[in-house]
């Protein structure tokens, strides 16, 4: 099963970009994402009486999970960044491997391999991918700052 | 530096995950832990009280556990962030969850 291939969506600022050369940079990365992504402390807006996970938490996770496939599966070097809209965030994870698209492990157990990217499809409102360039590969999650749009695509 | 790790004590059948269990301690710990889980005689319990990430790396090494422990591993202090991660994986029903242990007892059921 694959990814969809569809474009970045548009009108996206960049807000930060990470270079990572392994799985041992994935802590660093991780800690300065959840420092620059808004609404830190609230969550993007998330009403304190909300029990649902929250959607800081959920981008974090997306993000190492896409990082750690282009680590392990894709070429050198690896890019991330993270982009802004008005009502959107977008991990957008860049290797140099544009001839392997991302595959998703289905239903295998949690222990197969692929796993991370159906994590990925369940805590992010959308999932896909694009080339750009001659050899750039994009795998991108995309978010709504609205929790309950996060929540309901799980 | 290590930002995370899984130490085993009781001749395996006692786990200990702490910080950041991602594809860096899998990469680090997952042979050994394979070995130490398909050698198991006792169930496996886990303590993941000190646990503040974790993705399919780590979701990986409890599934190692839950293959190898001859009943469903105990998971001891499951923070509700790693609580929504068994969520969304759909792997919860695989193990058996025990509350977080008072503060005196973070850290190791012999502390």
């Amino acid at each position: 099963m694959s990814v969809a291939e569809a474009p970045l969506p548009s009108t996206m600022a960049e807000v930060r970009c990470w270079a990572l050369r392994s799985l041992e940079d994935l802590a660093g990365l991780r800690a300065e994402l959840e420092a620059a992504l808004p609404g830190r402390a609230g969550s993007a807006g998330q009403p304190d009486d909300d029990p649902g996970p929250p959607l800081i938490q959920r981008i974090v996770l997306v993000a190492s999970e896409l990082a750690t496939n282009a680590l392990r599966h894709g070429a050198p070097p690896v890019t991330v960044r993270l982009l802004r809209g008005d009502d959107l965030a977008t991990i957008d994870v860049i290797d140099r491997n544009p001839d392997s698209p991302p595959l998703l492990a289905g239903e295998r157990a949690p222990g197969a391999g692929g796993f991370g990217l159906v994590l990925a499809r369940r805590a992010a409102h959308q999932l896909g991918w694009c080339r750009t360039g001659p050899d750039e590969k994009h795998v991108w999650a995309c978010f709504s700052v609205t929790p309950a749009a996060v929540v309901a695509s799980v | 530096m290590a930002h995370g790790d899984v130490r085993a004590e009781d001749d395996g059948s006692f786990w200990v995950m702490e910080g950041e269990i991602d594809a860096a301690v899998q990469s680090r710990r997952e042979d050994v832990l394979v070995q130490l889980a398909q050698q198991a005689t006792e169930r496996i319990t886990i303590d993941l009280t000190r646990v503040t990430f974790m993705d399919s790396g780590g979701l990986r090494l409890l599934y190692h556990a839950a293959e190898g422990s001859p009943e469903p591993p105990i998971l001891r202090g499951v923070p509700d962030r790693i609580q929504d991660l068994l969520d969304l994986s759909g792997v919860a029903a695989l193990f058996v969850f025990e509350p977080v242990p008072e503060p005196s007892a973070a850290g190791g059921r012999d502390q």
